[in-house]
């Protein structure tokens, strides 16, 4: 999709926020993938993701008004999107009546895991199977390391900006990282 | 210089804060290279991957020219394609709704009438016919087993051996017909001696004479009878040659003509007639029956013309027996072949089976100088169950 932008990029092409967000059809063409993205790896569940990633553009479009341009607008949105993964955290605990997972990305669905389809079936298998035990390894993780893992894994911030779109501290998101990373690498090695 | 990295600060150095020192161990260590550059890729993978699968997942954004406040009917919010989900409370309602009040679903299809396609029979013709076949299949495999055993379960003969019976020539004083034998005598009054045939060979120099009349002879003929197996001659121990039915007394060529020893006509010994050993007429031994084995000089060996398969018998298909039963027979001179023993038996009635089969044979008999012979063979039948 022409609309997967890395965070590198979009700043360059952008200069200033607040104007980037009056076009707000822009903004959700160009966001729109990058939030979907990191809502579906921190939840793994893709109706979830879905719902999620509209409620943030709906939030942000409600509230464009209050934006200062004070941070990038790539991390305003992260930052919308972040405390509604957490929300929806808290809040599926007490919603026992609906179905959990409904929409599970199931992990064995690997043949869907395709970053590349030029490559031989031996190499997809491999490389289907890497990012599989990965996915399977921030499972475990606590919602916030999955959630500092893939700001900087999947959406390749840094830590000051996962520091702004979480509300951590650059302290506090480095340890998280670390510890995330640790308990990953731990899970990788472990034989399946 | 460190050593290799720890887990520690391989972490490390992908959350961002490497050190220098460890910057430059995997600049030099190439394991430790390794590990990073294996988790690294493994990271990469991993982004792409999600990424191609939040792509391929949602397709495109939708348009936010959609964006209008509108309400639906049931007070959601219609956001994009999408539909805002429903508040904490309404979404318990309706589920504890759904629990209590399941949903009708209204169907549009009604059911249709099908004529039926398996409850009527049209014909029974086929039936019968099969019903028919196969009784009678079966029927005949029940009447007639023997039939169903060649069907079935055929012994296979895999070789049929000729081979020289062991068993020990005797001169009997057969009456019958045969084709060996031979006999002499010098019209001496006193009857033959008792004494060894000489060797049998193929052509007689000097018929068999009690006394050697020349005691110092220019050259030196060993009187033979024309027989092929003397070595199954029976052995009396005696130096003298003589009739081996005649009597212990002083040397006597016996009542016979013919100038050899014994009481028949002829240059041979016994009571037969010609150049051979017992009764009889012609040349070999006594009943005169050749043993296979002894083929040369004339003799020809005889040969199988149409052989029957024996059965298996029942006992024996039952015990699953299997191995081979040899039989010494007689090949008469007319293609005939007369039991004379079973050499090796096999039981349940397998060796009944065998002579049985073996009565139907056709024989080539054997042949001496061209004229048909009798001949004892051996014949092997080989029992297997396939």
């Amino acid at each position: 999709m022409k609309t997967t932008a890395t965070a590198d990029v979009i700043p360059a092409v952008i200069v200033d926020p607040v104007q980037e967000i009056q076009d707000f059809d822009r903004v959700v063409e160009r966001y729109w993938a990058r939030i979907l993205r990191f809502v579906l790896a921190a939840v793994h569940d893709s109706d979830v993701a879905e719902t999620l990633t509209q409620d943030c553009f709906w939030k942000a479009y409600r509230s464009r008004g209050a934006f200062r341009g004070e941070s990038s607008l790539n991390t305003w949105l992260m930052r919308i999107a972040v405390n509604l993964v957490r929300d929806h955290a808290r809040s599926r605990r007490f919603q026992f009546w609906k179905n959990a997972k409904q929409a599970a990305v199931d992990s064995d669905k690997t043949h869907e895991w395709l970053p590349d389809r030029s490559i031989s079936p031996e190499q997809r298998a491999s490389v289907n199977e890497q990012v599989q035990a990965v996915w399977e390894a921030t499972e475990n993780l606590s919602e916030r390391q999955r959630t500092v893992f893939v700001l900087r894994f999947v959406e390749d911030m840094n830590s000051l900006e996962i520091a702004e779109a979480t509300g951590l501290t650059e302290n506090a998101v480095n340890v998280h990282l670390f510890r995330a990373v640790r308990a990953i690498r731990k899970r990788l090695k472990e034989p399946l | 210089m460190i050593r290799h990295l720890t887990e520690d600060q391989i972490t490390r150095w992908f959350t961002g804060q490497p050190t220098t020192v460890e910057r430059q161990h995997v600049q030099t260590c190439s394991a430790c290279a390794g590990e990073v550059d294996r988790f690294g890729s493994t990271l990469s993978l991993f982004q792409s991957g999600v990424a191609d699968r939040a792509e391929r997942t949602f397709g495109t954004p939708p348009s936010m020219m959609e964006i209008v406040q509108t309400h639906t009917s049931a007070g959601q919010v219609v956001f994009g394609n999408f539909v805002e989900p429903p508040s904490l409370l309404v979404s318990l309602k309706r589920a504890i709704a759904d629990v209590l009040y399941p949903p009708k679903i209204e169907t549009t299809v009604a059911p249709v009438d099908v004529a039926p396609v398996w409850s009527s029979r049209r014909s029974q013709v086929p039936q019968a016919v099969s019903v028919l076949l196969h009784a009678a299949v079966v029927g005949s495999l029940l009447f007639f087993p023997a039939a169903a055993s060649t069907l079935f379960q055929q012994p296979t003969l895999t070789s049929i051996t000729m081979l020289t019976p062991k068993a020990p020539l005797v001169l009997p004083p057969d009456t019958g017909k045969s084709s060996g034998g031979g006999g002499g005598g010098m019209k001496t009054p006193t009857p033959p001696s008792k004494g060894v045939p000489p060797r049998g060979a193929d052509r007689q120099l000097l018929p068999p004479v009690v006394e050697a009349k020349n005691l110092a002879p220019d050259l030196v003929v060993e009187p033979t009878v024309i027989a092929p197996q003397l070595a199954y001659l029976p052995q009396f121990n005696l130096n003298t040659i003589g009739d081996p039915n005649g009597v212990v007394g002083p040397p006597s060529a016996g009542p016979g003509s013919g100038g050899g020893i014994g009481t028949g006509k002829g240059t041979g010994v016994g009571d037969g007639v010609g150049p051979g050993v017992g009764p009889g007429e012609g040349g070999g031994t006594s009943g005169g029956v050749f043993n296979y084995g002894g083929i040369g000089g004339g003799l020809t060996p005889p040969s199988v013309l149409a052989k029957v398969l024996p059965e298996y018998s029942d006992d024996a298909r039952k015990a699953r027996i299997q191995g081979t039963v040899e039989l010494i027979v007689i090949v008469n001179a007319n293609g005939t072949t007369t039991l004379e023993s079973v050499n090796r038996s096999l039981g349940y009635g397998l060796d009944q089976k065998a002579i049985e089969a073996l009565k139907k044979w056709k024989f080539q008999p054997a042949t001496k100088d061209g004229k048909p012979v009798a001949m004892r063979v051996a014949i092997s039948v080989n029992f297997s169950l396939r």
